[in-house]
């Protein structure tokens, strides 16, 4: 009989800790950086906060395509199932939620103490987090299924 | 598609876990495959009945052959 293939690295629980405690490590350095540079009074231009943005998002898109391709077949499948039915009725979901905010919302007054990019802000969070919350709904569907 | 990846493993007392390091694969995987309700790619197939030392109609069979039967 040939030899069979090990898995490399850390195991698939092991992959997915590492990947939640660098992304909640990159968060708290964000945080506690940009915290400083407020209480300094040197918040940086546009151009400095997009470019450390591409930098931050290249760095989680490493690392998700570093556990994606240690990821075996099942585990790709959940989350690629996840994302289409998930995402999907998600973003109906938060399309239904725009479409109602532009037929009933047109005249709603801006909420005391929130800016215009707040409003746009709870906006864009509205849209997305019932594609989030689908994702996951959906991901543990898939697994719930699989079992017996 | 059915298969006889339970039958196997208990022969040769593996767990779960054991035949999950030997194929490269998660142990939800394998439990996944056991239960008949996720049918593995073809090179994934091949490896379940390399690590079994099988050819792999042992393992893995059609639905409707069975029937058949």
């Amino acid at each position: 009989m040939t030899a069979t293939p090990r898995p490399r690295g850390p195991g698939s629980a092991a992959r997915i800790g590492i990947l939640l405690i660098a992304t909640m490590a990159g968060g708290i350095a964000v945080g506690a950086i940009y915290a400083g540079l407020e209480a300094a009074g040197a918040v940086p231009g546009p151009l400095v906060a997009i470019l450390a943005l591409v930098v931050l998002f290249g760095l989680m898109i490493a690392g998700t395509l570093w556990w994606w391709r240690r990821a075996d077949e099942a585990v790709r499948e959940a989350h690629k199932w996840a994302w289409y039915w998930g995402g999907s009725v998600g973003m109906c979901v938060g399309l239904g939620a725009v479409m109602l905010a532009n037929i009933y919302g047109r005249d709603a007054p801006i909420p005391d103490g929130m800016s215009m990019a707040d409003v746009l802000s709870v906006g864009a969070m509205i849209t997305l987090a019932p594609m989030l919350i689908g994702y996951l709904v959906a991901w543990i569907a898939w697994w719930f299924a699989m079992r017996r | 598609m059915e298969n006889h990846l339970k039958v196997l493993r208990a022969e040769r007392d593996w767990s779960q876990a054991e035949l999950a390091a030997r194929l490269g694969v998660s142990r939800q995987t394998v439990n996944a495959l056991e239960t008949g309700r996720y049918d593995p790619s073809l090179p994934l197939a091949f490896r379940i009945a390399r690590v079994f030392g099988l050819p792999i109609e042992a393992v893995f069979t059609d639905g409707a052959d069975a029937s058949s039967d």
